[in-house]
């Protein structure tokens, strides 16, 4: 049930919330205060994204640690280039 | 609930600043950001965050008796480089703010003589000025977080 629980359950970005429970679930609901802030920048090669120390640099520029630089989503041009 | 780090990065898109920033650290080689966007906390949809080129005072304060708020409200517009009405400066947690000090005297904000910027103008309804004469009013911005200036 709490697998059931889990995936019916569902998380967004969103004043709303809605949740699957039963009478022994128990809650913690927890907001958070990240935003999300992108770029837009024009299409280029991996190896130009990477051509120096990104990460590093982006922590700088935001003013955060670079340990909270972790993800990126490479998306594939429309070409296949 | 909008962290510090958060509006502080917001405010120096607004002033171009981050841009300036990441030419100097130069980021991804010889690449540079065209337009930055937001997501705020609780929201569905993503924002375009504009860089600031000037403000006009396209509706000065009028009707102004003493102590009384003034008949007309000053409406400030902030353009950015491309001319277009910028609709949020800030977050909508933490908008920024403009202010009206006397000129010569900007230390000293007039009565009512701060407001919200949202939904494209600044929202004066309150200001009043204490006393017969003539003024002249400045209108800046409040410093916003993350600004040194």
């Amino acid at each position: 049930m709490i697998n059931e629980i889990r995936r019916k359950s569902s998380f967004r970005r969103s004043n709303w919330q809605y949740f699957l429970i039963d009478g022994n679930t128990k809650i913690d609901l927890k907001m958070s205060p990240a935003i999300i802030f992108g770029f837009s920048l024009p299409p280029m090669n991996v190896s130009t994204f990477y051509s120096g120390d990104v990460a590093w640099k982006l922590a700088i520029l935001l003013g955060v640690h670079p340990s909270k630089i972790r993800n990126v989503r490479i998306i594939a041009s429309e070409d296949g280039s | 609930m909008i962290s510090n780090v958060a509006s502080s990065i917001i405010s120096r898109v607004h002033s171009g600043d981050i841009y300036t920033s990441w030419q100097q650290l130069d980021v991804i080689a010889n690449v540079t950001p065209t337009q930055a966007q937001i997501q705020e906390p609780s929201r569905d949809t993503t924002e375009p965050l504009q860089i600031i080129s000037r403000i006009v005072l396209v509706t000065p304060p009028d009707g102004c008796r003493e102590y009384t708020p003034c008949a007309i409200q000053p409406v400030i517009y902030a353009y950015d480089p491309s001319n277009n009405i910028i609709d949020k400066l800030g977050s909508t947690e933490r908008p920024w703010q403009i202010k009206a000090t006397l000129v010569n005297q900007s230390n000293v904000v007039l009565s009512g003589g701060i407001a919200n910027y949202v939904d494209g103008q600044t929202r004066f309804t309150q200001l009043s000025l204490n006393g017969l004469g003539s003024y002249q009013i400045r209108f800046s911005f409040v410093q916003p977080d993350g600004m040194n200036r």
